[in-house]
């Protein structure tokens, strides 16, 4: 019962992030609903320096659990665990496509109350898929993945 | 009159394609040295067929050792320790020893002989070959008949494979080129390119610093009846530029960021 009882039942946020990864630095919007002490969050994001340096839209889409173990009134920190799935057109030739799949586990911090700041780190697999012209088959290819993101927050 | 416009329209489009120069993309030691992004290490045999996999591209740079026993090893620095589990030198190392070295990694990668790379996959891509010329740890340097017997078999062997002899020890180009070999110059400045055309050295192509070379002296190069690759490019604005100066290639650390840039 612990773990399902928290204080802001019921409560949605919507915040904005930037955030550094392998891949590239991602800006993008977040929207989260608590159900007791656990936030569920889903967010789209892009990749900065492809789309907006190079003309080519690097999406992201994600979703996660955070669970907030310590939650004060004006603060709460906890852990978090987060999927993404991203998507880069590098050619306009056949095969010029990769997709990246990072499942990451992590911290998030937050501090306010209607307007809050905060921070992600996450840590975790980071699995890139393409199709191999050597190979003549989708090959995937992992790695440690890592974001580091930092939080605006409007709680509603 | 009909013919008339035919004709025009034929000529511009030809004017068209001359100008679209196709600049191969070259993945600097595999996939990248020194690149965040990369999922391998340099000169890892995965690093390597990640990128010669990648569409669009059709070569990619490796960086090779002679060691004790006679065999080329894939590997950029000079000491083992920097990036490796091993110690020492490759040149002064065998194959017992360095069959147990891996990249310090999370993916622990192997490091790999020259003659354990999957050939068979490469069929009409290019291997630029970039020989070390003396010991890492003495730097003495190492008997060039010896860098030809260890290569000689994978270059005969290999026929489907375009291979690059590449060095930046100007001694060494005629000897490689009288094997028959397609030899590129590595160098660091135009006044070097004029030392080599001084001293009437073989060779088919230079190897320069992007930041060395201008559009000017790209097309110099060529029309000298050389090739140009051009090299320490990594970000989008110094690929674009480097595109701009139409070389035969560009050896780049971040490979999609170069595709996209092609394809713009």
């Amino acid at each position: 019962m612990l773990f399902v009882w928290g204080k802001s039942f019921g409560q949605n946020t919507i915040s904005t992030s930037f955030n550094y990864t392998k891949t590239d630095f991602f800006h993008g919007i977040e929207y989260g609903r608590d159900v007791y002490t656990c936030s569920f969050f889903a967010g789209f994001e892009y990749g900065v320096n492809r789309t907006v340096f190079q003309s080519r839209f690097f999406p992201k889409a994600k979703g996660g659990v955070y669970y907030r173990a310590l939650n004060k009134e004006k603060f709460n920190l906890g852990p978090v665990i987060q999927y993404s799935y991203a998507y880069l057109r590098y050619s306009k030739i056949p095969d010029g496509t990769v997709s990246y799949h990072e499942l990451n586990g992590g911290l998030r911090w937050r501090y306010g109350q209607h307007w809050q700041i905060g921070q992600t780190l996450l840590i975790g697999g980071l699995w890139e898929r393409g199709r191999s012209t050597i190979y003549q088959q989708p090959v995937t290819s992992g790695t440690l993945g890592f974001t580091l993101q930092i939080d605006c927050i409007y709680a509603f | 009159m009909r013919f008339s416009l035919f004709i025009i329209t034929v000529f511009l489009f030809s004017c068209n394609k001359q100008d679209v120069h196709p600049v191969e993309i070259i993945g600097h030691a595999g996939n990248g040295l020194k690149n965040p992004s990369s999922i391998y290490h340099a000169n890892s045999l995965e690093a390597v067929e990640l990128a010669l996999g990648t569409a669009g591209v059709l070569g990619v740079e490796i960086d090779l050792q002679l060691s004790a026993d006679n065999e080329l090893w894939l590997l950029h620095d000079r000491k083992l320790e920097t990036e490796t589990t091993g110690s020492g030198c490759i040149s002064e190392a065998t194959f017992e020893t360095l069959k147990k070295v891996r990249f310090k990694t999370v993916n622990k990668e192997r490091l790999v002989r020259l003659s354990d790379l999957n050939f068979g996959l490469y069929s009409g891509k290019t291997l630029y070959l970039d020989i070390r010329h003396y010991n890492g740890c003495t730097e003495a340097l190492i008997d060039q008949s010896r860098i030809i017997d260890a290569l000689h078999p994978i270059i005969e062997a290999w026929g489907t494979v375009h291979f690059i002899v590449t060095t930046n020890h100007k001694p060494w180009l005629n000897g490689f080129a009288a094997q028959g070999w397609t030899v590129y110059s590595d160098i660091e400045s135009m006044s070097e390119f004029q030392e080599l055309q001084h001293y009437n050295l073989n060779f088919h192509g230079i190897m320069i610093r992007n930041s060395a070379a201008g559009k000017d002296d790209v097309t110099r190069i060529q029309s000298e009846n050389k090739k140009v690759i051009l090299f320490d490019i990594r970000a989008p604005k110094p690929i674009r530029q480097a595109l701009k100066k139409h070389p035969e290639g560009i050896l780049v650390d971040d490979i999609k960021a170069a595709l996209i840039e092609k394809s713009s």
